[in-house]
């Protein structure tokens, strides 16, 4: 059976044999799958008072959840209640890593901003240097520049990077980790 | 679980996610999945462990632990069909095991992998395993090894044929 054929079979299928289709590796029964609920994880995101663009965000960390949690789905489970567990799980997380990143990012994010927007011959580079981001990874420096300097969205600098736009937020806490404590020293 | 949240999130929308958000999704499954190479290299470890209890099972190859020396080898079998029969079954027995071995022991994306460039991969282990018979053994005939080939490429088809989307055509209305 190629996979024109099941493409064809697959918009016939339950969502519970399209999350075991999903099981077994197959692609398209995601997209179905996405195409016939998406729309209730963006309402669901909405109603909870996410803006739209964390909406978005999150109806992509629940989709990729779907994706990486594929062999863990039974038939014994209903298919929307388990979109629904993964959303519920995923809003709740993505309110506290906000809460955190917001946390971490008031004190260094606006010291560097106030130091950018003072300089006239700034450059991203220049100011790396002169901020002197000792103990940061090349990729946590890389990130920081995209992010404040080049004013990308998480979703650019994800795309840039070959990561996903979690995995950049956790690259920027953890360095404004590092910032902070070496702040702290240096008091 | 609050029922009513629950209710309310089944209900119908009129709008759905944007194909941009479907895009970026299948993209970063894509990434997520792990090299050609490196699933090669992961297969060809398979290979060798499964090789080592497949070929035990030859007399050609000096050793017959599976099958005492009295009782028929595994090819006295394959034999009782002739001489071509023979390189057929070998190739059927000897690739589908290795691939049914990957199945078990690899990951799922790995094996997703395998299944996508199945051809590449079919053909690039059994094209190995060939050379590694020529060094081992007898020169072989064009019509042998076509034989094997078309065996070989049977079996791994076999081990990685996925057989739940027949099941579940049938199981359709």
């Amino acid at each position: 059976m190629n996979r024109l054929n099941f493409k064809q079979l697959a918009e016939r299928l339950s969502d519970e044999n399209l999350l075991l289709a999903l099981a077994q590796g197959e692609e398209e029964a995601l997209s179905i799958f996405y195409q016939r609920h998406s729309g209730k994880v963006l309402r669901f995101c909405l109603k909870k008072g996410f803006s739209k663009e964390s909406a978005d965000e999150i109806l992509q960390i629940v989709f990729l959840q779907l994706w990486r949690k594929r062999a863990h789905y039974s038939a014994q489970y209903k298919a929307l209640a388990w979109l629904y567990i993964l959303t519920k799980s995923e809003t709740k997380d993505y309110r506290n890593r906000e809460k955190t990143f917001a946390r971490t990012k008031s004190i260094p994010a606006e010291e560097f901003m106030t130091d950018a927007s003072q300089n006239d011959d700034f450059s991203p580079i220049k100011r790396q240097e002169e901020l002197s981001w000792e103990g940061l990874s090349e990729v946590q420096k890389d990130v920081l520049t995209k992010r404040f300097y080049e004013d990308k969205e998480f979703s650019e600098i994800a795309l840039a990077l070959g990561k996903s736009e979690s995995n950049i937020r956790k690259i920027i806490s953890r360095a404004f980790q590092v910032l902070r404590s070496r702040k702290e020293e240096e008091k | 679980m609050s029922q009513n949240e629950f209710k309310e999130f089944t209900q119908e929308t009129k709008t759905n996610g944007s194909e941009k958000n479907l895009l970026s999704i299948l993209d970063q499954i894509q990434k997520s999945l792990p090299s050609i190479p490196a699933v090669f290299g992961q297969l060809l470890l398979v290979h060798g462990f499964s090789s080592l209890l497949t070929l035990i099972a030859c007399p050609q190859f000096g050793m017959r632990v599976f099958f005492p020396a009295e009782a028929q080898s595994l090819m006295d079998v394959f034999m009782v069909l002739g001489h071509e029969a023979c390189f057929f079954l070998c190739g059927v027995f000897y690739l589908g095991s290795s691939f049914l071995f990957a199945k078990w022991i690899l990951s799922s994306d790995s094996f997703l992998v395998i299944k996508r460039s199945r051809f590449v991969m079919v053909m690039s282990l059994a094209l190995l395993s060939l050379g590694f018979f020529r060094m081992w053994g007898d020169a072989l005939s064009f019509e042998l090894t076509f034989l094997w080939f078309l065996g070989a490429y049977l079996g791994a088809s076999l081990s990685t044929r996925e057989w739940w989307k027949y099941k579940m055509a049938a199981s359709q209305p």
